[in-house]
């Protein structure tokens, strides 16, 4: 049986105190894991010495030479997926908020045929996350995810989730043409209008322990209009038959 | 009919900012086909503000009250093209710029791993 190429894309801006920690939780996982994983931290051009740990830790990384922002440094890893010739593509964040022991609920629906893309939610039935976020931010991903109800007449309920994961086809999509700012709502447009199986499977996350997030409360209204306006420009995407 | 005085302001208006593009391109700091529409439009201000018979007979045929509401008009229009234009060439040059980062940091982890293997 053909065993699926998988690369862990690990998206990380100024991370230096806990991304050796995130990475050695990976590579054990990798180790016991049944799946062929490989990961690859993509250093967003950090001002920090998180290069120079990388590079003392021999931690396998692309350090950006400037920084891209989260959507440029998640595309450089699909980018380099498709080059590399990966199966599945799975974003997980540096910040330790994701739970590398929820992979598989993410890769098997893809292996099994079932999902071109999978989102790791913290508020669908069968997740055990007892970190949901703040309740403001719980009412603007409610409102972002009534928006693209609404659109496309598909639920997702964790719309701004970053632990994703994705089938050669989301691959290729994403390396040609991803969102660079507060890319993960609209890339579910962008998906919908390709005919992307999409389904939502619970996750365990965390709650970051160390680094700042990058939406404060200063920026939230920016970030709701910014993503509301996206959505729906997204949504008149011509749809492929 | 323009007021004398406004026509004097007009022509020094459009012949300073002839003289400004005709500049930027003697002085090497554009070239004439990035500024030919500039070029253009100082042409069109020079002519309107001199020969303003023209621009009146214009206004007149268009049924705009004058020459002065057809310049405002018209350069509004313009100019609202030429920012949309100059904010695409922005949005073009950011992509450039985010795919050449890319494709040279991917080339900068191949070259540091090559260099290391040697090692």
């Amino acid at each position: 049986m053909k065993k699926e190429k998988i690369l862990l894309i690990i998206p990380a801006y100024n991370e230096s105190e806990g991304i050796v920690g995130v990475i050695k939780k990976v590579e054990v996982y990798c180790e016991k894991s049944d799946y062929k994983i490989d990961y690859l931290v993509i250093n967003d051009g950090s001002t920090d010495d998180e290069e120079e740990i990388l590079l003392s830790h021999r931690i396998k990384h692309v350090e950006l030479v400037q920084n891209l922002g989260i959507g440029g440094a998640v595309q450089t890893g699909y980018l380099y997926a498709k080059r590399n010739n990966y199966d599945i593509a799975i974003q997980f964040d540096g910040d330790g908020q994701h739970d590398i022991e929820s992979l598989p609920h993410l890769i098997d629906p893809i292996i099994n045929g079932e999902a071109d893309f999978t989102v790791g939610s913290r508020f669908v039935a069968d997740s055990i996350s007892d970190f949901k976020s703040t309740g403001a931010r719980q009412l603007g991903i409610k409102i972002l995810s009534l928006l693209i109800k609404w659109t496309s007449k598909i639920k997702i309920k964790d719309v701004t989730s970053g632990y994703r994961a994705g089938n050669r086809k989301v691959i290729e999509q994403f390396a040609e043409r991803y969102p660079s700012k507060y890319p993960e709502p609209e890339s579910y447009m962008h998906l919908f209008a390709k005919n992307i199986r999409v389904q939502e499977v619970g996750v365990q996350m965390f709650e970051r322990t160390t680094g700042e997030s990058s939406i404060n409360l200063r920026k939230a209204i920016g970030y709701m209009i910014d993503v509301s306006l996206s959505i729906l420009i997204a949504a008149l995407l011509a749809k492929e038959d | 009919m323009m007021p004398l005085q406004l026509q004097v302001i007009a022509v020094i208006l459009a012949f300073v900012f002839f003289l400004l593009t005709i500049q930027l391109v003697r002085k090497g700091r554009a070239e004439v086909r990035q500024m030919k529409k500039w070029l253009l439009l100082a042409v069109i201000m020079l002519i309107g503000a001199l020969i303003p018979g023209v621009g009146t007979r214009i206004a007149k045929m268009l049924g705009i009250v004058n020459l002065t509401s057809l310049a405002l008009f018209t350069l509004t229009g313009v100019l609202l093209v030429f920012a949309l234009n100059a904010h695409m060439s922005l949005i073009n040059a950011e992509r450039q710029i985010k795919v050449l980062t890319q494709e040279l940091s991917l080339l900068k982890k191949e070259v540091r791993e090559a260099t290391e293997d040697e090692q």
